[in-house]
């Protein structure tokens, strides 16, 4: 039996390089199959209430137990000869990962530099278009989201109507395909835009045939699935595709701001009995009850973005999400898509706290971040939360995960540590070596 | 015998007159004008009698074929005549005889032979007169001029483009090799100047638009170029048909001028870009004007002794304005830019009179600033008929305010004594141009002003109120003749227009069945003899309105400004960070006095600080924390059109200051995150760009009053990918600089410039001011600033290297660089910035938008912080300036900076950046009393902001925030009541809305939209 403890002593692993090798070589290190436990932390489970100082027990990459004062040597009587790596986290918080959903994480990298953007696809109908396949697992921008907390995004593709379908990924993996978690995750509707003008009967009409255009599609569709099992149609990749969203296996992700256009959209999808999670959503507190009823999955974008209207006040969009959950709609949050969809999707979790601030219970503040969005995706079995039995996707903060002042220290992800070193941290380090140049450097 | 007014005209009187009228009237640009003005006026005199006597309008008899003359004396009959705007007799009557008025009332021997007509039952007004008239068909030339392509397929009219490519090496810097913009011929060097334009050269006779305008009851108009910004002058002409000759009865009635650019003619390579841009251009010509005419002048002294000017024909035609023999017809486009129209006419010296677009309701102190005659357009929105509830939810409150004011507009002008015109511009259709006078009329502007604004004030600023204006004897015989007792009933239709005594039939029959009814009924007239002694005509359906408690939108400025100024205030039991060497004080207090900090400290100042002070209030915050007012040293949130000149690798000229937006939204929202000053700064389209401006978020103040007078000017450079124009597309490869080579070379040379320019001015001065100085050039002149330390550089900046050479650089120049922008990579040249002495103000955690940025971290701010530099967070943004707190908390999160230190990336530090340190950014006695109020940890996420102060006035406050927004939430729904207008079965008697009506519904509020996020998101990058 070998155990290691592991000092806590955070800090001076944070930016030291020596440390992060160390730990790197220590994370290398491990082939034999290892149990960790990670003890005297603050564990915010997500369901239920905080629990302080117990020990989590991971083993084969899943949660086992979460209990008081766990013995090593019990988990050594009841494994046999393992190594059980311990974790003295005292003070600390342990969260769930964080899942941020709506992103284009890993399919941009510099967004002014056209060759590495790939999120936006030509055309109106290409429910066959896939995200995760085209995810750059060496995107710098990843290792660097992953710095604050977030172990799994949703990776949107854009652009036409139906834009093709999105996948969840873990922010960790050689390649794409150990990075994908469900693929696909779910299909992306972009929502026809409610037609200006004050004329709403005009508007209503030519919105309500881009939406028949929407119906006809899926028809057709359905139409398709039948002809082809009956062997009656040459197969088409499109309808393929379409095939797991009408058997209602993979959501529809439905891209809308306008509250009308909410509705319209809403009640397509309710007629079609699709689970629906709603994207965009700026004017979804204007309609929040009626949201609620349907207990709504709601991705609220770009939170501080300003007003619209002399009417609304300043903090419109910072109040909506409590709006909104407490008429019972399930909150997230989103930077957005396109070029800052990448690179500040790092900064999900504060959306949520400025939602906090401005009413959001903390509970479902931190629902939004890791619950909502595992079962949005149906992946709720698996991640979400911290309860035995569910993969080990875990933060260990030195705070609140809701306070931007507190840092992540360690991060696992399906049970295996994941290092926190980036790009930036990099640069960091280097120039903070810089010696100080000498007076006549001109 | 009867004389108007009760007044016998003698000859000598109306010499008199006339020569007085005529002394401000400019003779032709190239002709007499170097005869005294008297002798001109007597001139003009003694043309226009032989006219009027000689009936010399046209040849009486033409060839056989044409139609013959008709005779032209008439008299009308039994009518009511509106002498003027101040006299109006009933049972009248009215001759005129050769195009000219013969007098009112005249005995029968004097009519002998002439034409009766019987006009009873009918009013006669003397002709409208326009005084802001323009019509693209008639625009003459101007499209060409602005196309750039028109260079290219003529190479050789570059050759012969106004020296663009020579002179503007002197004020425009570098423009692209291949894009001049160019006017074919001597000129200015920006197109956008056309001041020798002169209208009565361009005119082409529109008979179609002469008949439309006719129909509205004008006789004469104002034609003003259209095209540029100065645009050259304007000739008043009558709006008869036939040789222009003619009509024309004054040329260069104004030098004309627009802040809106010619339409539609926004090209990125043709300067100016923006509105700033547009002023800057306004600037300099104009101070090329003074100078070339004192060139001129002392050139014609002694040729052989002083250089040879050269010749301009745009400064050349601009003489006259400067020297005040030309008023200046300025058409600023919205509230905010009159308020800048006024300011350059106090610098510049002009003799003006105000073109509103008639939203003057939203800023009438800046209306009354401007303290001049006014020309209003009556083109009143109207409201679309909306049938359902949700498409009420489209229509904002601000454009329910456009609509309910603008009615209300002129009467409001009136109310301030302010004298005014109308114009028809921006109306096409009689009936809505009369229905808007109704209107206007209904909403409290009395009849006779209306007559007036139509009749004599136009006639008098144009300088000829001796030929128009009145139907008094011997002015030209332009008449509006309207069915029943008055013109402000659009029900009521014209009966004839007459031009210089020439018919121009409308409907003589007045078949119109509500005018047949009302003459049954009316029979013997009712009307008062004198419309002045106080009877203005009830417009029939405005009864409603004034017997109810009509509701009106509120006046703009009523929900500005601070919601509670206490004299002086004692905020106690708070945690304050002071951003000081105090650092944090527990459970003390800070007591304001006159706007400014007079005690701080942990506890309470006791008696001996507050005893004897007056009206001393005190605020208990409950433990709350206090911060200084955060400072924003990177915004572009209140400028307004445009925060680019991108036009020009060096824009130095164009200033911020300009073009302060203090009515935008952006200042309510951004205090409402705790913050108190902003520097306003150009964006980063070129190594040069503008001057900037520091100003504080008092909202409700003008443009003037948000500035902070003390802090030292500053201008905008930039470096990297924006302004070799990476990432503008393919087709912007040709201006220089593209390189980051070019950039050095750019700047080393606008600087070496700028010194020559300084040298000459000094010699000149050294000289003893010997002659005429040299020219102003306003952009070396910025430049010359920043050489001697008076205007400070804040340079936006990415990578290592483009910081290192500016340094290096300004170093060579002996200047020090007041901030660098951005300055992502300034933590790899940490060092270098804090030796040089430059301010670094950075973003927090922004990345990877674009190549240069692909280095940024979130550490740069702790980094370069530990190594000496002064460092600040800033926002560049509208949206992230309303929460610089939480920017700040991520100096803590990945930098490890203490919290005190981090609050003052957002505090003292901007502050000292921007060089107000000794007013504001800390907590110390004798600053200003800027500070906000905060829930909880200022850096905390889950805190916010509760209160904001500026110079101890409270701007913001949660309660009275939501109270605001609820009274405008209110009004809103009031104002859609009120269009909707009274549920009623007969409530659609008011007719369909005109089309154009309700396309101005639907623009008034971009137009003016002062209030728009206009900046970041439209022609700026990061």
């Amino acid at each position: 039996m070998k155990i290691f403890d592991v000092k806590g002593k955070i800090s001076a692993l944070r930016y030291t390089g020596v440390a992060m090798v160390a730990l790197l070589a220590f994370v290398g290190a491990h082939i034999e199959a290892r149990e960790l436990v990670i003890k005297g932390a603050t564990v915010h489970p997500v369901i239920g209430l905080p629990m302080e100082g117990v020990s989590v027990w991971v083993s084969e990459g899943k949660i086992r137990e979460i209990c008081h004062g766990l013995d090593p040597l019990e988990i050594h009587k009841q494994q046999g000869d393992v190594i059980v790596e311990i974790y003295d986290a005292s003070g600390m918080h342990l969260y769930p990962g964080i899942i941020a959903p709506n992103t284009s994480l890993g399919l941009v990298e510099i967004d002014a530099v056209r060759a590495t953007r790939d999120y936006d696809e030509v055309g109106q109908w290409t429910p066959d278009v896939k995200s995760w396949i085209a995810v750059n697992p060496d995107s710098e921008i990843l290792p660097v989201t992953r710095a604050n907390g977030i172990t799994h995004a949703q990776v949107t593709p854009q652009g036409g109507r139906i834009a093709g379908m999105s996948g969840l990924i873990q922010l960790s993996g050689w390649t794409y395909e150990e990075m994908t978690v469900q693929g696909p995750a779910a299909l992306h509707i972009y929502w026809p835009s409610f037609p200006g003008g004050t004329d709403i009967k005009k508007s209503q009409e030519r919105f309500d045939e881009s939406v028949e255009e929407i119906e006809n599609f899926f028809k057709d569709a359905e139409a398709y699935a039948k002809a082809r099992d009956a062997g009656q149609a040459p197969e088409t990749p499109a309808w393929e595709a379409m095939r797991s969203v009408l058997n209602g296996e993979t959501p529809v992700m439905i891209h809308a701001n306008d509250s009308r256009q909410i509705k319209g959209a809403v009640e397509w999808a309710e007629s079609r009995e699709f689970k629906f999670i709603l994207a965009g959503a700026r004017e979804a507190w204007k309609i929040a009850d009626w949201l609620g009823e349907r207990r709504a999955y709601v991705v609220y974008e770009s939170l501080y973005a300003l007003p619209d209207r002399s009417t609304d006040p300043y903090d419109v969009h910072f109040t909506a999400p409590a709006k909104l959950a407490a008429a019972g709609v399930r909150v997230m949050f989103s930077e957005g898509l396109g070029g800052f969809g990448a690179s500040f999707a790092r900064n999900v979790p504060y959306m949520a706290a400025t939602a906090q601030s401005h009413g959001l219970s903390k509970e479902n503040a931190l629902k939004s971040l890791t619950l909502y969005p595992a079962m949005a995706f149906g992946v709720e079995d698996r991640l979400g939360t911290l309860e035995s039995g569910k993969e080990a996707s875990m933060i260990l903060l030195d705070g609140d995960l809701l306070d931007i002042r507190s840092n992540v220290q360690r991060m696992w992800i399906a049970g295996e540590e994941v290092s926190l070193d980036n790009r930036q941290l990099r640069l960091y380090d280097k120039y903070r070596s810089r010696p100080v140049p000498s007076e006549d450097s001109d | 015998m009867k004389y108007i007014n009760g007044q016998k005209w003698s000859l000598s009187r109306l010499f008199k007159r006339l020569a007085k009228d005529n002394v401000g009237a400019t003779p032709t640009q190239y002709g007499s004008r170097n005869l005294p003005a008297t002798v001109q006026s007597v001139a003009f005199v003694f043309t226009f009698f032989i006219a009027a006597s000689g009936q010399a309008q046209q040849n009486p008899i033409p060839s056989p074929g044409f139609r013959p003359e008709p005779p032209s004396f008439h008299v009308f009959e039994n009518a009511r005549v509106v002498v003027s705007s101040e006299l109006a007799l009933d049972h009248a009557s009215l001759a005129l005889k050769d195009g000219v008025i013969l007098g009112v009332n005249l005995p029968d021997e004097k009519l002998t032979g002439a034409r009766k007509w019987d006009m009873s039952g009918k009013t006669i007004y003397p002709g409208w007169i326009d005084l802001w008239s323009s019509d693209s068909s008639s625009g003459g030339s101007g499209g060409d001029a602005f196309d750039l392509e028109a260079d290219h397929d003529h190479p050789w009219d570059a050759e012969l483009t106004a020296g663009v490519k020579y002179q503007s090496l002197q004020f425009y810097g570098a423009p692209g090799q291949e894009t001049d913009p160019g006017v074919a011929g001597a000129g200015y060097e920006s197109p956008m100047t056309r001041s020798e334009v002169r209208q009565a050269e361009q005119i082409r006779p529109d008979n179609g638009f002469f008949r439309q305008r006719r129909e509205s009851g004008f006789a004469a108009l104002n034609w003003v170029p259209d095209q540029g910004v100065f645009r050259g002058t304007s000739a008043l002409v009558l709006l008869s048909e036939g040789d222009p000759n003619q009509w024309i009865l004054k040329s260069d009635t104004f030098q004309t001028l627009s802040f809106r650019r010619t339409r539609g003619s926004w090209n990125r390579t043709s300067f100016p870009g923006s509105m700033m841009g547009v002023v800057a251009l306004i600037r300099q010509t104009w101070v090329d004007a003074q100078h070339d005419l004192e060139m001129w002048s002392q050139y014609q002294e002694d040729p052989q002794l002083y250089p040879r000017p050269v010749f301009n024909p745009s400064l050349r035609a601009l003489h006259a304005a400067v020297n005040r023999e030309t008023t200046l017809l300025v058409e600023p486009g919205n509230e905010l830019m009159t308020f800048r129209a006024s300011q350059l006419a106090e610098e510049l010296g002009w003799d003006w009179i105000l073109v509103s677009r008639g939203q003057d309701w939203r800023r009438p102190d800046f209306l009354k600033d401007a303290g001049t005659p006014v020309i209003l357009p009556v083109d009143f929105p109207e409201a679309p008929k909306i049938k359902d509830d949700a498409g009420w939810d489209e229509v904002s409150l601000e454009t329910l305010q456009a609509w309910d004011w603008a009615p209300r507009n002129p009467a409001m002008v009136h109310e301030m004594g302010i004298p005014f015109a109308f114009t028809m511009n921006g109306v096409n259709s009689a009936k809505v141009f009369r229905k808007n006078l109704r209107l206007a009329i209904e909403n409290g502007l009395p009849e006779e002003e209306a007559i007036r604004a139509l009749t004599e004030t136009p006639a008098k600023l144009a300088g000829v109120s001796s030929q128009l204006g009145t139907l008094e004897r011997g002015k030209i015989a332009n008449l509006v003749i309207v069915h029943g007792s008055t013109y402000f009933q659009e029900d009521n239709p014209i009966h004839s227009v007459w031009v210089e005594g020439r018919l121009f039939e409308m409907d003589l029959k007045g078949t119109d069945k509500k005018q047949s009814a009302d003459e049954d009924a009316a029979g013997e007239s009712k009307d008062a003899a004198v419309v002045a002694e106080n009877e203005s005509i009830e417009a029939p359906d405005s009864a409603d309105a004034d017997s109810d408690q009509t509701f009106y939108a509120s006046s703009p400025l009523e929900s500005r400004g601070p919601v509670a100024t206490p004299k002086s205030v004692l905020l106690t039991n708070a945690e304050i960070w002071t951003s000081a060497a105090a650092g944090k004080l527990e459970q003390a207090s800070v007591l304001v006095v006159d706007g400014k900090i007079a005690w701080v400290g942990e506890g309470h100042p006791g008696e001996e600080w507050t005893r004897g002070i007056e009206g001393l209030e005190t605020w208990d915050l409950e433990g709350k924390s206090l911060t200084p007012g955060l400072i924003d040293a990177h915004s572009h949130g209140m400028i307004y059109g445009g925060v680019n000149e991108s036009t020009l690798p060096s824009s130095a000229m164009v200033r911020i200051a300009d073009v302060v937006n203090s009515e935008s939204r952006n200042i309510e929202l951004q205090l409402a995150g705790g913050l108190t000053v902003a520097n306003l700064l150009h964006g980063s389209a070129n190594p040069i760009g503008g001057q900037s401006q520091v100003i504080k978020l008092k909202d409700g103040a003008d443009p003037d009053e948000l500035k902070i007078e003390s802090a030292p000017d500053g201008i905008k450079f930039a470096l990297g990918e924006n302004v070799k124009q990476s990432n503008w597309g393919d087709d912007n490869t040709s201006r220089f600089p593209q390189t980051r080579m070019g950039v050095e070379t750019f700047i080393a040379n606008r600087f070496t410039a700028a010194r020559t320019y300084l040298e000459q001015q000094k010699q000149y001065l050294a000289a003893g001011k010997m002659g005429v100085g040299p020219r102003r050039n306003l952009e070396l002149e910025a430049i010359a600033e920043i050489l001697e330390g008076d205007r400070w550089i804040h340079c936006h900046s990415y990578r290592q290297d483009e910081i290192l050479m500016l340094t290096r650089l300004m170093d060579k120049f002996g200047v020090r660089i007041g901030t660098f922008q951005h300055v992502l990579e300034g933590y790899k040249v940490a060092d270098e910035i804090a030796a040089h002495g430059a301010g670094a103000s950075t973003f927090s955690d922004w990345w990877a938008y674009k190549f240069e940025v692909y280095d940024a971290i979130a550490y740069a701010g702790s980094l370069m912080h530990e190594r000496g530099a002064l460092v600040s967070f800033n926002s560049d943004s509208s949206d992230v300036a309303r929460r610089m707190n939480l920017e700040a908390a991520k100096a803590v999160k990945y930098g490890d900076t203490s919290e005190v230190e981090a609050l003052k990336f957002v505090t003292i530090n901007p502050a000292i950046q921007l060089g107000i340190s000794d007013r504001t950014g800390s907590i110390e006695v004798g600053k200003d009393a800027d500070f906000a109020v905060w829930s909880g940890n200022p850096l905390d996420t889950r805190s916010m902001c509760l209160q904001t102060w500026i110079d101890g006035a409270l701007y913001f406050s949660r309660e009275s925030h939501e109270k605001k927004i609820q009274n405008r939430i209110e009004e809103r729904l009031a104002l859609i009541q009120k269009v909707k207008g009274p549920e009623k079965a007969d409530a659609n008697d008011s007719g369909d809305p005109s089309e154009e009506g309700v396309e101005r519904f639907w623009a008034i509020e971009a137009e003016s939209r002062t209030t728009l996020e206009y900046t970041c998101r439209e022609g700026h990058q990061h």
